[in-house]
């Protein structure tokens, strides 16, 4: 009984054009379109590396060892300047940090270990708005050239194997001291165009079956349909999961093409793919989950509403509305706080970070359940609602 | 046989349909059912079809009642609403097997019988929405033949169609009376319901105002009509005239006065008074009422206004 309820489901959208062009073609033109246009503004661009002038009084200094050093410091954008330059108009002019002049006797004196004298020092010269932070990052990457080469001529005194040295000098430096990480917050990594706008417009598109749905259930009933079906002795709860299952499967198939389409076709057509890794067999409970609730959703406006124009209008409303404030048009991560807030309480914005685990932030299962369990409770309530009013 | 029973019925607690309302219809008639929009008819139908359940009172279909034997009850009856009641998007077919598939025995074996009867044999693979007016009543019909219905229900199932179709509708449902399915048949045609019906009931506001076998409930009715060309208007009556219409409980429609009975004496005093207020006597009719001036009589309402 319900394999051939769940066949005219089938039958009749098979056959209804408008809705397999909303369910499909919408969702995967809307992928394309935003994907490729908003591809520059996701793209995370590398912080441009500081600039640097270089100033060498004697000009020879620059092929010693240790004046290489300074043209080669590891993380700046390095410039090479006369000393003679004037270095207000050539700071201002090319935005430098910080200009290091070495003065004519420097390199020597400091090779024999002798005492500097305050214009025989390296100058560190900043411009008046320099921030302290860049000043001390400046300061201190100087120092460390200086001690490196110090360092390697003090071990080169003593140890021979070129290995033994580097270990040491690593030790001396607290190279070997220190390790680098990551704070680890996967919820502030920021996706990529694709990685966005493939799970949001999917949501968007598995929301719209309110449209196609309430459109036969209203032609259901206002041709009189269903009055017949509820005099069948046909368990009338068949009815309704008559219509939740194939618009379930239906979400499915969209879910499998939206992301076929970012991983192949944008591609194609010059954009980012999407890479799915190996938890990428989470998509289906979580698709499950997003589609349980949109269903749930469609199948309650459709059962109070009384004509297609107004599922039309609810149904598209506020579809429209949990799609602006739920990330989906506007991604959640340019929002101000309260907005961010706010999105935080629409069905489409659990779907979409449900996704963004997965697709984004390689989460397991474990991740994705309390959006799954927001969106399966909001689906349970809904059905439940829907059941109450189509008894009536 | 149905037994309504002192039931009472009201959308939400303003909307009273039925008060005390009891009705019995005997299997194997073909019930016809009048009444004026908002009579209670469509009311009456989603009561006895469990569409909808009294708030006090009974009903009883072959002896069962709805709860315990609510199954076996909707397998035995069947409702033809009085919209298209389909799939236009499924083929006459599609329709056909959809509708007899939802049976816990399966009736897809009655679909040839139900195309037949509905003659439907040459249209089984059009879409049911390119389907002419009459197809769609016929198909809307063989849907609600195909569990073999003990008791059918068919709610104005020739509204809108052409005369063949209708003709062989009513043919169709005078066959199936006839093979012992009990029908309760509602139309605002009321030739259909003289034609076809045993037995009528007039309801209005809720109330069965007559009830009984058509013979029996037309030849109660027997009648002297007089229509004048020109409209009557009662306050613009002689005196001697009002007080004829009053003693003889005369009926004024429009342009007709009508009476149960009058003798030959009265009726030449009647013709004298007519002439004598200027009202020119086209036509005097004698013998029974047409079911519409018993309906008329009754609620003072044209069906065809509803």
């Amino acid at each position: 009984m319900l394999s051939t309820i769940l066949k005219k489901e089938f039958l009749l959208l098979s056959r209804d054009i408008h809705a397999l062009m909303v369910l499909f073609v919408m969702p995967a033109a809307f992928i394309l379109i935003m994907s490729l246009s908003l591809q520059d503004k996701f793209e995370e661009k590398p912080l441009e590396k500081l600039k640097l002038g270089i100033a060498f009084e004697n000009i020879r200094d620059k092929e010693d060892k240790l004046g290489q050093r300074f043209t080669q410091i590891d993380g700046y954008q390095i410039l090479f300047l006369n000393a003679k330059d004037n270095y207000k108009t050539i700071s201002e002019k090319e935005s430098l940090a910080a200009i290091i002049t070495i003065p004519a006797n420097f390199l020597e004196k400091f090779a024999a270990d002798e005492t500097l004298t305050i214009p025989d020092r390296i100058a560190l010269s900043y411009t008046p708005t320099t921030p302290d932070s860049l000043r001390k990052l400046v300061h201190a990457s100087v120092s460390r050239i200086l001690a490196a080469y110090q360092v390697e001529e003090v071990l080169a005194s003593y140890i021979n194997d070129p290995k033994e040295r580097e270990k040491e000098k690593a030790q001396f430096l607290g190279d070997s001291l220190l390790i680098e990480k990551n704070i680890y917050s996967h919820k502030n990594k920021q996706p990529t165009s694709v990685e966005q706008t493939v799970p949001a417009w999917l949501i968007f598109a598995m929301f719209f079956v309110v449209i196609p749905l309430s459109t036969t259930f209203i032609i259901e009933k206002q041709q009189g349909t269903l009055q017949r079906l509820k005099t069948l002795p046909t368990p009338q709860s068949y009815f309704l999961i008559g219509k939740l299952v194939p618009y379930i499967i239906i979400n499915i198939i969209q879910m499998i093409l939206m992301f076929l389409v970012g991983i192949f076709i944008l591609p194609l057509l010059g954009g980012q793919g999407i890479h799915l890794h190996s938890n990428a067999w989470l998509l289906l409970p979580m698709s499950l989950a997003v589609s349980f609730a949109a269903v749930s959703f469609a199948l309650l406006i459709a059962s109070l509403v009384k004509t297609t124009e107004q599922a039309t209008t609810i149904g598209g409303v506020s579809n429209l509305i949990f799609a602006a404030i739920g990330g989906i048009m506007v991604p959640t991560f340019v929002m101000p706080k309260v907005m961010q807030n706010v999105a935080s309480l629409s069905p489409m914005n659990w779907g979409l970070e449900g996704y963004l685990d997965i697709i984004l932030r390689q989460g397991g299962f474990v991740d994705i359940l309390p959006e799954v369990g927001k969106l399966i409770i909001l689906g349970l309530l809904l059905f439940a609602l829907t059941s109450f009013v189509y008894k009536k | 046989m149905i037994k309504i029973k002192h039931i009472a019925f009201a959308y939400g607690k303003d909307t009273v349909i039925f008060d005390d309302f009891s009705l019995d219809i005997e299997s194997g008639s073909l019930y016809g059912l009048l009444g004026p929009n908002g009579a209670g008819k469509t009311s009456l139908i989603s009561l006895i079809t469990g569409l909808n359940k009294p708030s006090t009172g009974q009903i009883t279909i072959n002896g069962l009642h709805y709860g315990e034997n609510t199954q076996t009850i909707l397998n035995s009856l069947s409702l033809v609403p009085q919209e298209y009641a389909f799939y236009s998007q499924l083929s006459v077919n599609e329709n056909l097997h959809f509708f007899a598939k939802l049976y816990p025995d399966d009736h897809g074996n009655n679909i040839a019988a139900a195309i037949k009867m509905a003659g439907l044999d040459d249209y089984q693979d059009r879409k049911a929405g390119t389907l002419s007016g009459g197809l769609k009543r016929r198909l809307n019909l063989a849907i609600g033949l195909l569990n073999k219905p003990s008791l059918l229900i068919l709610d104005e199932p020739t509204v809108g169609i052409d005369p063949q179709s209708r003709h062989f509708i009513l043919e169709a449902i005078q066959t199936l009376n006839a093979q012992g399915t009990t029908i309760i048949y509602t139309s605002h045609y009321m030739n259909e319901i003289e034609k076809i019906c045993t037995r009528v009931g007039i309801l209005d506001k809720g109330k069965i105002l007559r009830e009984g076998a058509l013979d029996e409930l037309l030849t109660n009715n027997t009648a002297i009509t007089i229509n004048s060309l020109e409209p009557i208007h009662e306050n613009a009556l002689s005196k001697d005239l009002q007080n004829f219409i009053k003693t003889h409980q005369l009926n004024i429609t429009e342009n007709a006065l009508s009476a149960i009975h009058l003798t030959n004496n009265s009726l030449n005093e009647l013709i004298n008074l007519l002439h004598k207020n200027h009202i020119n006597i086209n036509q005097i009719r004698y013998g029974q009422q047409s079911l519409e001036d018993v309906f008329f009589d009754l609620t003072h309402t044209r069906l065809r206004e509803g």
